[in-house]
């Protein structure tokens, strides 16, 4: 039997690891959302070095499409218990992670999923563009609806590179275990 | 090493060649978002995934030059994720490029940034690959030398030293004079000069007859 002392300490012991789990899970959200925003920042700042704004990429629809069709994929799939779990177990540590394959298969299709939606937003533009209600004055008109086709894709790309982070995290469990 | 110099000079080539035929098109300063896109880009993913220790851990085994440095674990993962995610972060650069490009009316500065972004994200995944190629080879490789067990009474009979002894054991098991070199952490010449006092000692020519003058 325990004394009271012991179990006392016991009790201050667990509550002091949770916290420096909970903690460690803090700094690993923390350095990925870092990351992340430098990942962006990089691909802006190359975009501001050539001279060209940055502001033309940002496209509701392709980022409308890019979000929801990969989440809706996922959710035609999988629980949304199973997907908040593949989200924990992307930051947890070895042994808190629930169920690592399972994760790891959730970040793979979402990937997947990334890719396809970039490609069906793209076509969809490809069908609005080429086949113009009014027709086209200018060829510069054209090349212009052509580039907002690409916004989808790039955004395709970058959410694709982001799950891959993320299924890379729950490989090698929570990266610093 | 030596495949991995290579593709190093590919790499560098195939860059030289894409940025001449678009030195044209491109003001200098643009060199950087290529190098922005291709090397910057997947090592920022790589630092979301790895802590920072891990990922020099994993930069110093892909330069190992010791070829008895086992590679840690990690060191493998981490070269194969940078050469998967390159691939992607080229297709983006790209894509970014060519929209700009597209907006402006197929303009040639930022065509020619597109397609520098793609050779060079080409060359880094060749370079990726070389690397990890690399270090796979070195964990894959046996790093426990087959041991030649050599006569104690024979060795105090030639009065061969210890450290002289310990190269004779690695030279007749077969290792060349660098390997014996790294692997002691000793100069060649100094190898040299152990090989040169063990042949001295015992009469023998080469490493066949040094090892039948010290078989047990």
């Amino acid at each position: 039997m325990l004394s009271a002392h012991e179990n006392h300490t016991n009790g201050v012991l667990e509550r002091e690891t949770l916290r420096t789990n909970l903690d460690r899970q803090e700094v690993r959200k923390m350095r990925f959302a870092i990351c992340v925003a430098l990942l962006v920042l990089a691909l802006v700042g190359a975009v501001m070095l050539d001279g060209a704004n940055p502001l033309a990429f940002i496209g509701i629809p392709g980022l409308v499409i890019e979000v929801l069709v990969p989440v809706f994929a996922l959710l035609a799939v999988w629980k949304g218990s199973e997907l908040g779990a593949a989200c924990r177990d992307a930051f947890a540590s070895r042994r808190d992670q629930s169920s690592p394959a399972r994760s790891i298969r959730i970040w793979d299709f979402a990937e997947k999923a990334c890719y396809a939606a970039g490609a069906l937003a793209w076509l969809m533009v490809m069908v609005v563009v080429l086949v113009p209600r009014v027709p086209l004055r200018d060829p510069a008109d054209l090349m212009r609806n052509l580039a907002v086709g690409l916004v989808a894709p790039i955004y395709a790309v970058l959410f694709a590179l982001v799950c891959r982070i993320l299924r890379e995290r729950v490989k090698q469990r929570g990266g610093d275990t | 090493m030596g495949r991995l110099m290579f593709f190093l000079e590919l790499s560098g080539v195939a860059y030289g060649l894409a940025f001449a035929a678009a030195w044209s098109k491109v003001p200098p300063r643009l060199a950087l978002v290529p190098l922005c896109a291709a090397l910057l880009v997947p090592n920022i993913c790589a630092l979301a995934v790895w802590p920072l220790r891990k990922l020099l851990r994993a930069f110093r085994d892909g330069w190992e030059s010791n070829p008895f440095r086992k590679p840690a674990p990690s060191s493998i993962e981490v070269w194969k994720f940078l050469e998967r995610v390159t691939p992607l972060s080229g297709i983006v650069a790209f894509l970014l490029f060519l929209a700009l490009a597209l907006m402006e009316g197929l303009s040639g500065s930022h065509a020619a940034v597109a397609g520098l972004c793609a050779a060079e994200a080409a060359a880094v995944f060749l370079v990726f690959q070389a690397v990890r190629g690399t270090v796979e080879s070195l964990a894959r490789r046996d790093h426990e030398v087959p041991r030649f067990d050599l006569s104690r009474d024979r060795l105090r009979d030639y009065s061969i030293s210890p450290r002289e002894s310990d190269v004779a054991e690695l030279l007749v098991s077969g290792l060349r004079y660098g390997e014996i070199a790294q692997r002691l952490f000793i100069s060649v010449k100094t190898v040299k000069t152990h090989v040169h006092r063990l042949y001295e000692k015992t009469g023998a020519r080469n490493r066949m007859e040094l090892a039948n003058a010290l078989r047990a």
